[in-house]
């Protein structure tokens, strides 16, 4: 689980640890206990093991994350709001 | 009250906000229209601060990226130019500014280190979560915090703390 880079952190109400990267936003469940855990969910990428770059340049597209550095979510916790710098 | 981010300080607004309204205190720089930038860095400078957050006993923190630390100021903040009294990712109060992020100048991973980190959150058992943007890592820090040479104790993104 390699990062390029990680930017921010946020937390849902489910013991989930969110992280925005490069061209994706990661989702770990808690507690972790061990280093290098495995993420639960991606998005901005179809599966875990495509590579973390953007294969459009900076394009933009429905589906496809180009430098997400903020990660927030709403006060009532149904929607996260990505910052696409 | 709320905090807002310049690149090289935090200021403070009180209640009730309005239009225009002038900020009641600044961290990192002795007044509202310093910009200083310091090498090595001061206990109570800052460079390129990039996030924001409070801990549960009500602290600040903030990434300060330019200086490869997290700071925590303790409470309450009621002075302009304060000290911060914990410094992740660095042994002293003192840290060399970061010019150009490249492998010349490049931090070592190590357990204590940080190299240009831009994030931070707490979560709801007190642990400090640093994004540790420079070593393509995410750290974990166990509270009580040591003023210096914090260990941080996981580590996601890497299989270590040294790769």
């Amino acid at each position: 689980m390699w990062f390029h880079p990680p930017f921010n952190i946020s937390f849902d109400l489910t013991h989930g640890l969110w992280i925005s990267g490069w061209t994706r936003v990661l989702r770990f469940s808690l507690p972790i206990l061990s280093n290098r855990p495995a993420a639960t969910l991606v998005i901005g990428k179809p599966d875990f093991i495509t590579p973390d770059i953007h294969p459009n340049g900076n394009n933009p597209s429905a589906d496809l994350l180009y430098a997400a550095t903020d990660i927030a979510f709403d006060p009532f916790w149904k929607y996260v709001y990505l910052r696409l710098q | 009250m709320t905090i807002e981010l310049c690149f090289t300080n935090l200021i403070k607004l009180s209640q009730p906000f309005h239009n225009g309204q002038q900020p009641f205190h600044v961290v990192g720089q002795p007044d509202l229209i310093s910009n200083e930038l310091p090498d090595p860095s001061n206990a109570n400078t800052l460079a390129s601060p990039w996030a924001i957050a409070f801990d549960l006993e009500g602290n600040l923190w903030t990434v300060d990226c330019l200086y490869n630390r997290v700071l925590q100021y303790p409470r309450p903040f009621n002075q302009d130019f304060q000290s911060a009294s914990v410094f992740i990712g660095q042994s002293s109060s003192n840290s060399p500014l970061v010019t150009n992020a490249t492998a010349d100048n490049h931090t070592p991973s190590t357990k204590t280190s940080l190299f240009t980190p831009s994030g931070l959150a707490f979560d709801e058992d007190g642990n400090l979560w640093v994004s540790d943007s420079g070593h393509n890592r995410i750290l974990r820090y166990k509270p009580p915090f040591t003023a210096f040479s914090k260990e941080a104790d996981i580590v996601l993104g890497k299989r270590d703390f040294i790769s």
